[in-house]
């Protein structure tokens, strides 16, 4: 299988994950705000987990170009939500806000895995499989936030996943353009590992807070961000 | 000088220096609600920042180990903030809330330079050829986590004597432990990682448990998000290269 069929492949079924989201929403009328608030703090520290190993990377190949890659990709978030109307990163209230915001989430998702695989096929493997896992309480979010502006659960679901349409498209367009030199790789890290930890900040933790109160939060996305750390080191002693 | 004495000496030169982190404090005067938000999100990045390389460093000694520690850090911090909470604090000019946060930050800021100062020994024991070249890369490596500190006691109203004095008391353990490691380097080697994680998961901890959501209070989610990521990519890189 060439680079491009497995990005596609690794990209599509985390996008794919999303539908799982929706599940809670179709066994029960309203989700607790507290489930939500869990839910956005696992997503929260899963996505810190593979912004921290990406960043390992690329510092590794240039530490300046890593962190250079990192204000670019928190710029670039933060222009995005400035362009569509969102400058503070609010929850937006509209379905075509809030499908907005998930589909630039799921683009700098599709980056992580491009740039993932690039570094090696065990990294991109481990970077997809966690993004998958991070979709389910994202989506779960989202399809509440969806549901609670009067679209019924089978048309959120789909739309949950559809919003990660985007995660396919820039995986592929991460693989043909960073591929060139290891610098434009150390870029290209740099960048996703940004943008997450900003998505992050602005995003998911907030939000969380609000939903759970500060000490479970805390708790919950230490324990997801430390899972992601501790079983890309194991993978890592193992590889070697 | 016999080496070990040698070893703490140069330890505290790099505590010293951690004084130097509340210098561009000097003129800062009383703080609005929303700088003291802004000062916790540079504390953040800062904090985030001094983790990553702490973590990267633990788990290329021992994964479970660091993640092990991070655990204990964790709980660590949980059972402080209860125990804290118990007393009427005071801290230099603050009381209550302000205490307890700037006492927690002081005192993972310490825990954090325990296991460097174990990593400084450990490194030592490694060939005296390094040993001023790893003096002054510390040195200047501490400065950032002095202003870590400073930014978030200062924002609460300490005094720049108060900031510069808890900078340098938190780097104090490095001499301290740098001494006994670097004499008993084979006994300390393999606590290192665990020790490294323990800085990690107390420091991350802090940061999600008491800096974030004052941050948030106060500052717009933007300005501390951005102000977050650029601070702890600029203490990666200051990591990287002093």
């Amino acid at each position: 299988m060439s680079l491009t069929e497995t990005v596609l492949l690794y990209s599509t079924l985390a996008a794919a994950t999303s539908a799982l989201g929706a599940v809670p929403a179709a066994l029960v009328p309203r989700l607790p705000r507290a489930v939500l608030g869990w839910a956005n703090a696992i997503a929260a520290g899963l996505m810190l987990g593979a912004a921290h190993v990406l960043a390992v990377e690329g510092v590794a190949r240039s530490p300046v170009l890593g962190a250079l890659g990192a204000a670019l990709g928190a710029g670039f978030v933060w222009t995005a939500h400035a362009v569509s109307g969102h400058p503070a990163g609010d929850v937006p209230t509209s379905r075509e806000g809030s499908l907005v915001r998930a589909s630039l989430h799921s683009a700098a998702e599709g980056v992580a895995i491009g740039a993932a695989l690039l570094v090696s096929a065990p990294l991109g493997l481990f970077v997809a499989a966690a993004i998958a896992a991070h979709n389910v309480p994202e989506a779960m979010a989202l399809t509440e936030s969806l549901r609670k502006s009067g679209v019924r659960w089978r048309e959120s679901s789909m739309l949950a996943v559809l919003a990660n349409a985007s995660q396919v498209v820039l995986s592929i367009a991460t693989v043909l353009l960073a591929a060139r030199s290891e610098l434009s790789l150390a870029v290209a890290l740099g960048v996703v590992a940004g943008a997450h930890v900003y998505l992050v900040l602005v995003d998911l933790l907030p939000e969380s807070y609000e939903q759970a109160g500060h000490e479970t939060i805390a708790v919950v996305t230490s324990v997801a961000l430390g899972g992601i750390v501790l079983i890309e080191a194991t993978l890592r002693a193992a590889g070697r | 000088m016999s080496d070990v004495l040698r070893v703490g000496l140069y330890g505290l030169v790099t505590a010293l220096a951690t004084g130097l982190g509340a210098l561009p404090f000097v003129r800062a005067k009383g703080a609005s609600p929303r700088s003291v938000a802004l000062a916790n999100a540079v504390a953040s990045g800062l904090m985030l920042g001094a983790s990553f390389e702490l973590v990267v460093e633990g788990t290329s000694l021992g994964g479970v180990q660091t993640i092990a520690g991070a655990a204990l850090g964790i709980v660590f911090i949980l059972v402080t903030e209860r125990a804290l909470a118990r007393f009427p604090l005071r801290l230099g000019a603050l009381k209550g809330a302000d205490a307890r946060r700037a006492i927690l930050v002081v005192l993972v800021m310490t825990a954090h330079s325990f296991s460097e100062g174990v990593a400084v020994g450990v490194a030592f024991g490694g060939g005296e050829s390094l040993a001023i070249p790893i003096t002054l890369a510390i040195a200047v490596h501490n400065v950032p986590e002095g202003l870590a500190i400073s930014a978030a006691l200062k924002s609460r109203g300490a005094s720049l004597l108060a900031c510069a004095g808890y900078s340098v008391f938190s780097s104090l353990p490095q001499p301290l432990m740098a001494m006994p490691a670097f004499a008993f380097v084979h006994a300390f080697a393999p606590v290192l990682p665990y020790g490294l994680g323990f800085a990690a998961g107390a420091m991350v901890f802090m940061v999600l448990l008491e800096l974030l959501p004052e941050a948030y209070e106060d500052a717009r989610r933007d300005g501390v998000g951005l102000l977050v990521t650029l601070s702890m990519f600029a203490m990666i890189l200051a990591q990287r290269y002093l």
